[in-house]
C-alpha cells in the first residue's frame, strides 16, 4: 500500500513546483518501467533546469513524439497521475512537465 | 600497516536457479577458505556486501544469518552501498585490519536477483536513486541514458562509441569460464538490440544476475609469507549526492574522480602506472565515464579510445575488465565489488588462466565500484 | 445579482478519437454514426490524466489573470477520482488557496457544476464570501460497443465567481428538477446505464423546457432578447431540436455547439459551450445558457456579457488546433479499459 502520509508529505513540494518553467538538460524514453509505470509505458522522462537553477526529472507528456525532443526546449511543470495505485490505495499525484 | 590479499573463490555469475542468496553466500566463504587454506577460527570478522536482500526477500540481519549457517560467531557486517556494496565491504574490511580491530578477515559479496520478475528487480534497484527519481517512474538504465545521451551530444559520439565497450568486454569474457555471457557480440549487435532506455539498449546494459564472490585479506606476515597475494596499496571511498538532478556534471561521477585521487595519493602512483583494471561498466556509458574520472583518458576522448578497443587485451600498456566486466561477466550487484578485487588479484599473480596478462613485480592493479547513478564511488589500488 | 462570472478557465485534452474508428471496430457503418449523432470525434485524456489533473489545468487558467480570495471551492463530476474523499480539497491544495476556505464535491450527472455555479452566486451575493471557484470536469467512460462510446469525452472548465470585473452579469437563473431515472450509474459498477429513447423527450427535452421557459416568463425575455444560446450537449442533435423546440436560431447555436468536434465532457459539456460563445459575445449582449443533468434537473441562466469581456478572450479556437488522433487501442488503454 503507497502511505497516504507520505503521499501527504510531498503535497507542498508537488504545488510549489506546479506552473514552474524550465528547459530539457537530458531526456530517454524508458522501455521497461518499473511494475507501477507499466500501464503508461513507454514514456519519456527529461531532465529540466528550472528558471531558478533548480533540477527536476519529470515524464514529458504532451509532446507530439513525431517531433524531435531538443535540449533547451521550453517546458512547463503540470499536474498528472503516473504511478499506478492499487484500487483501494491513495492516488499519489505527481508533477510531470509539458512544451510550452 | 601492510596488507594483502591472500585468497579468491567466487561462484559462477548467472541465472543460478537451485542456489538461494545464503546458499551462494555459503559457497563463497567456504570456497575462499579451502582456496586460502584456512579454517574458520582463523579468521577474525567477516563483511558481507549485499544490496537487495531486504527489499527482495526480506532477508537482513544476514550478519546473524551467516553465523547460523557458517556455524561461526566473529562480528560480521552486513554493507550496504546499492552496487558498490562488494567494494565499500573491502573498504571496511581493510579498515577494521589497519585499525588493528583484527588481523584476518574474509570480504563476500553475494546477491540474488532471479527469484523475482524483472520488473521487481527494476524497482528494487531504484532504491539506489532518490524519491523525485523514483516518483517520475525512471529506472537505472534511465539515469544513464540520461547521462549517455549528453555525452555523446557534447563530445559528437554516436551509439557505436558505447556499443564497442560491450563488444570488448563480451571478448574477454569468451575467456572466463565463470562469466555469464560467453559470447562474442558485434557493435551491430548492440545497436539492434532491444530498446531498453534511449540510446541503451539490452546489450548495452549489465544483465541480472546471481553469484556471490568472496577474498581473504590479512596484515598476519606469517599468512602473507605463506601465500602468493597482492599488497593493498589504498582502497578509498567518495560520496556524491544519490540524485543525478544534484550533480555538477551528467558527463563526469565526481565521487570516481575523488575516490581515484585520494587513491593514486596514498599509494603514490599515478593512472598510468596502471596496467590491469576492473571498472564499473554496468552500462556501456559508465565504463566511458570511468576511464576519463579515472584518469586513464582524457575528457571527451573516450568514445574515440573505446571504439579503438585500446583498452582490450593484448592491445595497450592498460587492459581494463578482463573478467568481462558487469555486462559479460554478470552483475549480482553486491558480489561484483568483490569479484572485481578477485580478478586483479587472479591477474597479478598469474592465474588468470586463458585471459592473462603480461604482469611482473612493478605491474599495479586497480579496481572502481560504483553505486546508483554515482553517489558512491569505491577505488582500490593493488601491486605484487 | 451583484455577483457575476470573473473568469473563465478550460482544459480539452489533445488527443482525439475518431468516431469512424470506433465503428469500425463493431462493424457499425461510420457516416451513419455520424450523422444520427451530429458527432465527427471526440476528446478523450491520457491515461495520465483524470477529472482532478484537468480541473488543476482549467482552474489554473482561471486564476492566472485575476486577484480574489477564493472562500468557497466546488467540484462538479462526474468522475470523481474517489468514491469517498473530496477532490476539492485537493484541488485548493495544489493551488495554493490556503486553509480558510469551504469545499465541497457535487454530483448530478451533468449538471453538477451549474447546479454549484447558483449556489456560489447566492454565497457571493449575500456577502457571504468574496469570491468562488467552481469547477465542472470529467473523464466520461462509455461502455464498449454502447451508444455512448461514441460521445462520452474529457475536459474541464473552472468558473471563478465573485464581484470584482466581472466579464458576465448573472441577470437570473431558474432551475428545474424532478425524479426521472435516464441515465445512472451504480456503485462499484464500472460503467453506467441508460433509458435510450427514455434520455430524450421525458428528459433532456422536458427538463430543459422547464428551466428555460420559467426562466423566460420570469424575466420577461424572449428568444430574441439573446445573441446566444448554449445548451447541454450530449451529441450534436439534441442542442439542435431544443433550440429550435424553443424558438432559437441555428445562428444564435452555432458558436457553442462545441460537441461535433469535441464529444459530451459531462459536467463541462454546456460551460465549455459558454467558453466558446466567449470568443465572440460583444460587451453588453446576452447569453441564455441551459445545463441538463441526468436523474433529471435543468440550471438555466440569462448572463450578459460586460465590457470586460474584450480583453479577457479564452482563445478557445486553440482547442480545435491542437490535437492529435489516437486508434481505438490506444484509447482503450487511454481510458484504462485494458
Amino acid at each position: 500500500m503507497i502511505s497516504p502520509v507520505k503521499v501527504w508529505r510531498r503535497q507542498k513540494t508537488i504545488r510549489d513546483l506546479l506552473g514552474k518553467k524550465g528547459s530539457v538538460v537530458s531526456w530517454t524514453r524508458i522501455f521497461t518501467p518499473p511494475p507501477q509505470f507499466r500501464h503508461i509505458a513507454p514514456y519519456w522522462t527529461v531532465l529540466v533546469e528550472l528558471t531558478n537553477k533548480q533540477r527536476i526529472c519529470a515524464q514529458l507528456v504532451d509532446f507530439d513524439f513525431h517531433n524531435e525532443i531538443t535540449k533547451g526546449m521550453k517546458v512547463v511543470v503540470t499536474l498528472r497521475k503516473l504511478r499506478e495505485s492499487v484500487s483501494d490505495d491513495v492516488i499519489p499525484y505527481t508533477i510531470a512537465c509539458r512544451p510550452v | 600497516m601492510k596488507s594483502q590479499v591472500i585468497g579468491y573463490y567466487s561462484t559462477p555469475f548467472g541465472e543460478l536457479w537451485n542456489k538461494s542468496l545464503f546458499d551462494l553466500t555459503t559457497e563463497a566463504v567456504m570456497g575462499v577458505l579451502k582456496n586460502s587454506d584456512l579454517e574458520k577460527n582463523q579468521i577474525d570478522a567477516v563483511f558481507f556486501g549485499n544490496m537487495l536482500g531486504g527489499i527482495l526477500e526480506n532477508n537482513l540481519h544476514a550478519g546473524a544469518k551467516i553465523a547460523d549457517l557458517l556455524d561461526i560467531s566473529m562480528p560480521i557486517f552486513r554493507v550496504e552501498g546499492a552496487c558498490a556494496s562488494g567494494g565499500m565491504a573491502f573498504h571496511l574490511a581493510h579498515s577494521y585490519i589497519t585499525s588493528g580491530k583484527g588481523k584476518t578477515v574474509l570480504v563476500v559479496g553475494a546477491e540474488k536477483m532471479t527469484d523475482v520478475n524483472t520488473d521487481q528487480i527494476i524497482q528494487g534497484l531504484m532504491s539506489a536513486a532518490s524519491g523525485e527519481e523514483q516518483e517520475c517512474g525512471l529506472t537505472f538504465p534511465g539515469l544513464y541514458a540520461l547521462m549517455a545521451r549528453e555525452y555523446l551530444r557534447k563530445y559528437s559520439y554516436t551509439r557505436e562509441h558505447l556499443a564497442s565497450v560491450s563488444v570488448k568486454n563480451h571478448t574477454h569474457a569468451a575467456l572466463n569460464p565463470l562469466a555469464q555471457f560467453k559470447n562474442q557480440i558485434t557493435i551491430e549487435n548492440v545497436l539492434t538490440s532491444s530498446s531498453v532506455a534511449d540510446p541503451l539498449g539490452v546489450l548495452d546494459c549489465s544483465p541480472v544476475s546471481d553469484g556471490a564472490s568472496a577474498v581473504v585479506i590479512t596484515s598476519d606476515s606469517n599468512l602473507m609469507k605463506k601465500h602468493k597475494g597482492i599488497t593493498i596499496l589504498a582502497t578509498e571511498i567518495a560520496t556524491d549526492s544519490i540524485s543525478l538532478l544534484r550533480r555538477d556534471s551528467l558527463t563526469e561521477i565526481r565521487a570516481t574522480q575523488e575516490a581515484a585521487s585520494k587513491a593514486f595519493s596514498t599509494a603514490h602512483i599515478a593512472p598510468q602506472d596502471i596496467s590491469i583494471a576492473e571498472v564499473h561498466d554496468c552500462f556501456s556509458i559508465a565504463e566511458l565515464l570511468a576511464m576519463e574520472d579515472l584518469g586513464f583518458w582524457k575528457k571527451g576522448e573516450a568514445g574515440k579510445q573505446a571504439l579503438q578497443f585500446e583498452s582490450q587485451r593484448e592491445k595497450g600498456m592498460l587492459t581494463v575488465n578482463t573478467s568481462g566486466g558487469l555486462k559479460a561477466a554478470g552483475h549480482p550487484v553486491g558480489a561484483t565489488g568483490v569479484k572485481q578485487i578477485g580478478e586483479v588479484y587472479l591477474q597479478l599473480t598469474h592465474q588468470a588462466g586463458a585471459r592473462q596478462i603480461k604482469c611482473d613485480n612493478t605491474t599495479f592493479g586497480l579496481t572502481h565500484n560504483v553505486g546508483g547513478s554515482g553517489g558512491t564511488a569505491v577505488v582500490s589500488l593493488f601491486g605484487v | 445579482m451583484k455577483s457575476g462570472i470573473m473568469s473563465l478557465g478550460y482544459y480539452v485534452p489533445r488527443q482525439r478519437v475518431r468516431v469512424a474508428d470506433i465503428a469500425e471496430v463493431w462493424g457499425k457503418r461510420s457516416h451513419e454514426i455520424e450523422r444520427s449523432l451530429g458527432v465527427t470525434e471526440k476528446a478523450v485524456a491520457t491515461a495520465a490524466e483524470d477529472s482532478l489533473t484537468m480541473a488543476y489545468e482549467s482552474s489554473n487558467m482561471a486564476l492566472a489573470h485575476i486577484q480574489t480570495k477564493i472562500d468557497m471551492l466546488l467540484f462538479g463530476t462526474e468522475s470523481p477520482p474517489y468514491a469517498v474523499n473530496p477532490a476539492s480539497t485537493i484541488l485548493g491544495e495544489l493551488l495554493g488557496i490556503g486553509n480558510q476556505y469551504l469545499a465541497y464535491d457535487t454530483q448530478f450527472a451533468c449538471k453538477a457544476a451549474t447546479g454549484a455555479l447558483i449556489s456560489a452566486l447566492g454565497m457571493v451575493d449575500s456577502g457571504s464570501i468574496s469570491g468562488a471557484l467552481v469547477v465542472a470536469s470529467d473523464k466520461a467512460t462509455g461502455k464498449p460497443h454502447d451508444a455512448l462510446e461514441y460521445t462520452a469525452a474529457s475536459g474541464s472548465v473552472s468558473v471563478v465567481v465573485g464581484v470584482t470585473d466581472c466579464i458576465y452579469q448573472v441577470e437570473a437563473w431558474e432551475s428545474y428538477s424532478s425524479d426521472t431515472p435516464d441515465f445512472w450509474r451504480r456503485e462499484g459498477i464500472k460503467y453506467p446505464s441508460h433509458g435510450g429513447r427514455f434520455t430524450g423527450k421525458p428528459s433532456y427535452f422536458k427538463h430543459i423546457q422547464g428551466s428555460v421557459l420559467t426562466l423566460l416568463s420570469k424575466t420577461g425575455y424572449k428568444a430574441s432578447d439573446f445573441d446566444h444560446v448554449v445548451f447541454h450537449m450530449p451529441n450534436g442533435k439534441f442542442p439542435v431540436q431544443i433550440a429550435k423546440q424553443l424558438g432559437f436560431s441555428n445562428e444564435q447555436l452555432y458558436h457553442s455547439l462545441v460537441v461535433k468536434e469535441l464529444g459530451n465532457s459531462y459536467t463541462a459539456s454546456a460551460l465549455m459551450g459558454l467558453v466558446a460563445v466567449s470568443d465572440v459575445v460583444l460587451p453588453g449582449k446576452r447569453i441564455l445558457l441551459a445545463s441538463y443533468g441526468s436523474g433529471a434537473g435543468s440550471d438555466a441562466f440569462v448572463l450578459r456579457a460586460t465590457k470586460h469581456i474584450t480583453n479577457r478572450r479564452p482563445q478557445f479556437n486553440t482547442v480545435f488546433k491542437n490535437k492529435i488522433y489516437i486508434e481505438y487501442p490506444e484509447y482503450l488503454k487511454s481510458m484504462r479499459i485494458i
